[in-house]
């Protein structure tokens, strides 16, 4: 066994280039608060790694792999969602946030009908109400 | 032969008269428009819940007869027909406009208390507030007033501050139409400070000592399970990984670790945000809301009351 001071540095290198990889402007986090109220920038999109990843898997993975997401809108339009809205850090933490309680939510959302399927209604708003808010804005 | 001539002469007048008389580009077909028919047109559009061209024949009504009396209640009923219609800045659009050009008028108020209730329906809460309490200084003493004073408690409701909303609808006038409703929602109201809530932040620390647990104290056994199961996994591989020095894969493991546990936390705090929202949503569903907005669409001139039930 290699001593846990090795492991722990090559941890954390590993993490540092994995924040790097977004390209010239690394956001870790975009609270996007200060960003004139939900004026989310297609420049900053561009750049966000967890975009370019979310939106592979949902034009060429999940489109051949089929629609088995219950909920509206599907994990990984969710998640393009998220990481434009949030950037990498929060949009990765918040995506994992939605596979995880994805089993439950029928019990608290509403359910909406979606090309003849009957869906789960679970925007990003409704994920992120608690702490980032428009304006003020409280949707019910 | 002078029959013939003259047969034919009659035929080609009969020709020449009804084509005379058809003709549509010598004589074109007219439509008197009257102003009445006009605005009962639009009318049944609205009743029929077609507000798009209900909205479209009311422009319609302004525009052929702008100096009508109706024309204020027709720009009335425009705001109306785009807040059934959920277009809020819309409606705000053409209310202002009579706040702006006829202050004076009775249907300035309404324009002020509809503004506030399309702030009110778009969810934003303060912009609905501040409106609702113009309306109130304003038209003291007046339905319009009583009415505001309802909303207002509403909005308190619906930022969840149960005891200013029972405040709000005790203060209600014995003269309100809405007094009956207001004495019963200040009671009810206050039973929301004793909701079950449960604690975001206590969740958030149980999810952090192990994963799951957080989503179990909301009663979420699947979601867990779910956490549970896939943080167990993960750290187990990475450990498995640095144990057969596959630093790689461990540190990639690892990664995706940090990833599952802080998600795991995130979730357990979202969750239990979500859990107290459905409590105070469904407590507030339990109880009536008596303003029809419709009723402003009356042709009465005073807001009446009813009784509506939302499901």
């Amino acid at each position: 066994m290699k001593p846990f001071a090795r492991r722990l540095l090559f941890l954390i290198i590993f993490c540092l280039i994995c924040s790097q990889c977004n390209g010239e402007e690394s956001i870790f986090f975009q609270t996007g608060q200060d960003s004139s109220q939900n004026n989310i920038s297609d420049n900053q999109s561009e750049v966000n790694t967890g975009v370019r990843l979310a939106s592979f898997f949902r034009d060429h993975i999940s489109a051949v792999d089929g629609d088995r997401c219950p909920s509206f809108p599907s994990c990984s339009s969710y998640s393009v969602e998220v990481f434009k809205k949030h950037g990498f850090f929060i949009g990765w933490i918040m995506t994992v946030d939605r596979l995880i309680h994805e089993a439950d939510e029928a019990s608290i959302s509403p359910l909406v009908r979606r090309n003849g399927k009957i869906k789960i209604l679970d925007p990003v708003e409704d994920n992120d109400l608690w702490w980032f808010s428009i304006n003020g804005k409280n949707k019910d | 032969m002078e029959k013939i001539k003259i047969k034919g002469l009659v035929t080609l007048i009969c020709c020449v008269v009804v084509i005379f008389f058809n003709e549509s580009a010598v004589f074109p077909k007219q439509i008197v428009l009257e102003s009445n028919s006009q605005f009962s047109f639009a009318r049944e559009y609205m009743a029929k819940g077609e507000y798009g061209r209900a909205v479209e024949e009311f422009e319609r009504f302004i525009h052929f007869f702008p100096e009508d009396p109706e024309v204020l209640r027709a720009r009335c009923l425009i705001g109306i027909c785009y807040l059934n219609d959920h277009k809020y800045d819309a409606a705000r659009e053409s209310l202002s406009e009579i706040i702006k050009t006829n202050p004076d008028s009775p249907f300035a108020g309404r324009a002020l208390l509809l503004t506030g209730e399309s702030y009110y329906q778009e969810g934003l809460i303060r912009e609905a507030e501040y409106y609702f309490q113009l309306v109130m200084d304003e038209y003291d003493n007046s339905d319009l007033a009583y009415t505001a004073r309802y909303r207002l408690g509403w909005t308190k409701l619906k930022e969840s501050r149960w005891r200013d909303a029972s405040s709000i609808f005790e203060k209600t006038e014995y003269s309100s139409p809405y007094y009956d409703s207001s004495r019963l929602l200040a009671q009810e109201c206050l039973y929301g400070e004793a909701l079950p809530y449960k604690t975001p932040a206590l969740a958030g620390s149980l999810a952090a000592v192990i994963p799951g647990l957080g989503h179990a104290y909301v009663s979420r056994y699947k979601d867990a399970a779910v956490a549970f199961v896939l943080n167990g996994l993960f750290i187990w591989a990475a450990i498995e990984s640095f144990d057969h020095d596959h630093d790689v894969l461990g540190g990639i493991l690892s990664f995706l670790e940090v990833g599952w546990y802080s998600g795991n936390i995130y979730s357990a705090v979202n969750v239990t945000h979500k859990y107290n929202r459905k409590i105070e949503s469904d407590f507030r569903r339990g109880m009536k809301d008596q303003f029809d907005i419709n009723l402003f669409a009356t042709g009465k001139g005073n807001i009446g009351l009813a009784l509506t039930y939302r499901f």
